[in-house]
């Protein structure tokens, strides 16, 4: 690692415009991942097209701040209302909302800035290290690996995102599908475009991501909506104000949880870079795991706080992680590195290998914000924990109007396009029945983003194979992440099958 | 009587039409490439895609009519007479793009806030605070400080 790099790119980040923008993002992530029903995801995807209007820097360090603070904001809602604030926080529930109980609220919110945290930069710190070996490792990637890469990447998408496989492929080729609008990236012809110029460069992959995101999430949370429930809901969090207790945990509290922390961050870095493994699969995989190595497992589920800070651990851990497979790979490793492929694509940058190379300077500068968002946590989060609850008194209606108004200026603002307000619509209300239905938009998502990719590099290898498909088992890598691919889509049969006859 | 949803069939048969129509353009297009350029033509991958989700339409569709569909909106009744809020929400919507296109943005998002409200059950004073705060955000943050045009 070139040490001037790092310095060059510490020095232009630490400029009054970058830390306010950070300090922005951090205190807009707080909000909307504190809320339930607004996600990260949500976040990021309304604000990158708002972002850019900015510089790189400025726009990728509010984006950074948001998504490392929504993260851990959604521990908040879990610990007052028993609700997570974002999918990430669906494990903190377990024991926050139990500590909240026992009059512990105060240490629940303490020890789920000082994990998140602590997850966050541990897995900062898997990126510093493992990024750029891995990218050099990759350039001697060709079309066939990169195409086997995003297939891997979709596959994990369909079997991370519901309990119906079968519903997740046929999303995923809808997605792949409707990527194919537009002009063919091989020999530029026209493709389904139906005369009209607004479809030409495609269908954008971040209107739909809004609109099913942003307006059909709305839309399931109207038709969800129970009187009696918000009324609950408002009645605990506003009581919470006065009733948290203190917010540090003591010293041998603190010591007490370092090595169960330690352990999650390093699992939760290493599912991260899974394509499609979110923090909600992380966190539960490691509250289960730290479970089962616990002196105490009987107080997990109960108000544990080992089991609460692991679970926060956990959530933050996986960034890294993902942002890893993200910058090396030009694979999304989840729904928010997907969305800042978006971002980086409309800097013109390209995530992979080159990124390295070409602009190595703003790849350690997204590292460094990535640790600078997680300092710039752990002293507001720690100042303002008492207050953060206050957010929970915000009325549910009041978001769905702002965010509706949001969603229609974030997809407006991207190409200062109409059309693209239009499809963000169309999305919203597919969004809305998909969700009801139980079909996960994530792979119709990722099908959409790694249709290009995936199609080019295919048609590349079969060019060079002249026809064989034997070359996508003749390369090493390849093999193995086909090998991969078929497991991960059938071990899931397999094993149903076993247990119905075991039965 | 119990009620019967159709969720899946109709999505599944959406998925089969839509891989149809990706089908024909693709094989239009052409799945060969010519002899001049070699590999797969441009219809190949829309087509290979099509074939894929017609087949998994086909599996949701035959299945749901087999073993039954999901319940897309479920019984209860304080859930399905929010149906009606939906349709309205999604009305005003398709209203503040077409007051966007023929009049004004802040026209269609004053239109917005205001209908939205009231559908939510907020009081005059708090929809015209809200609405005129949301009005000033955008006007100040988009316009003033992006320099972002809302004009089609």
């Amino acid at each position: 690692m070139d040490m001037s790099l790092w310095i060059q790119g510490f020095l232009s980040i630490m400029t009054p415009e970058v830390l306010i923008f950070n300090f922005a993002g951090v205190v807009i992530g707080i909000v909307i991942g504190a809320l339930p029903g607004l996600s990260a995801t949500m976040a990021i995807a309304i604000l990158t097209p708002i972002t850019f209007w900015f510089e790189p820097s400025c726009g990728f360090a509010m984006l950074i701040g948001v998504w490392n603070s929504a993260i851990f904001a959604g521990g908040i809602s879990a610990v007052i209302i028993n609700t997570p604030g974002t999918p990430a926080s669906i494990a903190s529930t377990f024991d926050g909302y139990q500590l909240f109980r026992q009059g512990k609220g105060g240490l629940a919110l303490g020890i789920n800035c000082i994990f998140s945290v602590a997850g966050g930069v541990v897995s900062t710190l898997f990126l510093i290290f493992l990024a750029f070996p891995i990218a050099s490792f990759t350039v001697k990637f060709g079309p066939t690996e990169y195409f086997m890469l995003a297939l891997f990447g979709l596959t994990m998408m369909i079997s991370c995102s519901g309990n119906n496989v079968v519903k997740g492929m046929a999303m995923g080729f809808a997605g792949l599908m409707l990527s194919t609008v537009g002009v063919d990236p091989m020999l530029a012809v026209k493709r389904f475009t139906l005369d009209t110029t607004a479809l030409v460069a495609g269908v954008s992959f971040l209107p739909v991501m809004i609109g099913m995101f942003g307006i059909g999430e709305v839309l399931n949370q109207i038709y969800e909506h129970k009187k009696s429930v918000e009324a609950r809901e408002l009645k605990l969090a506003s009581s919470a104000a006065g009733n948290l207790g203190r917010i540090l945990p003591s010293l041998k509290q603190l010591l007490g949880l370092v090595r169960p922390a330690a352990i999650a961050s390093a699992e939760s870095a290493v599912i991260g870079a899974i394509p499609a493994a979110g923090g909600d699969i992380a966190s539960i995989i490691c509250w289960g795991q730290a479970k089962k190595l616990s002196k105490h497992p009987e107080e997990y589920g109960k108000g544990s706080v080992e089991g609460f800070a692991v679970s926060c651990t956990a959530n933050n851990g996986v960034l890294g992680g993902a942002l890893t497979t993200m910058l090396t790979l030009g694979i999304p490793g989840d729904a928010v590195t997907a969305i800042l492929i978006g971002s980086l694509m409309m800097y013109g940058m390209q995530p992979g290998p080159k990124m390295f190379t070409d602009n190595a300077d703003f790849v350690v500068q997204i590292m460094q914000l990535m640790l600078l968002s997680n300092v710039a946590i752990l002293i507001f989060g720690l100042i303002t924990a008492k207050a953060s609850a206050k957010i929970l008194n915000a009325r549910p209606e009041t978001v769905w109007v702002a965010v509706c108004v949001l969603c229609a200026v974030g997809s407006y603002a991207l190409n200062n396009s109409f059309s693209d307000v239009i499809i963000m619509g169309l999305a919203g209300i597919a969004g809305f029945f998909f969700k009801r239905g139980g079909y996960a938009p994530g792979p119709f998502i990722l099908g959409l983003l790694l249709g290009g990719m995936l199609e080019s590099n295919l048609r590349r290898a079969l060019v060079l194979s002249q026809g064989s498909l034997m070359i996508f088992v003749e390369r090493p890598v390849t093999l193995v992440l086909l090998i991969l691919i078929v497991l991960t889509l059938f071990y899931p049969l397999i094993k149903k099958r076993f247990i119905t006859k075991a039965k | 009587m119990e009620r019967k949803s159709k969720g899946d069939i109709i999505v599944g048969l959406c998925f089969v039409v839509a891989g149809l129509a990706f089908l024909a353009g693709g094989v239009s297009l052409g799945i060969s490439g010519k002899a001049a350029v070699p590999g797969p033509g441009p219809g190949f991958f829309p087509a290979l895609c099509a074939v894929f989700s017609i087949f998994f339409g086909l599996w949701i569709a035959i299945e749901a009519v087999k073993k039954g569909s999901v319940d897309f909106f479920g019984t209860d009744p304080e859930q399905l007479s929010n149906g009606k809020l939906i349709a309205f929400v999604t009305a005003v919507f398709i209203l503040f793009m077409a007051l966007w296109y023929f009049l004004n943005f802040y026209v269609g998002v004053a239109a917005l806030c205001l209908l939205y409200n009231f559908a939510f059950g907020r009081t005059w004073k708090f929809n015209l605070i809200f609405s005129a705060v949301i009005l000033g955000l955008l006007y100040f943050i988009f316009e003033r400080l992006l320099s972002v045009q809302f004009t089609i």
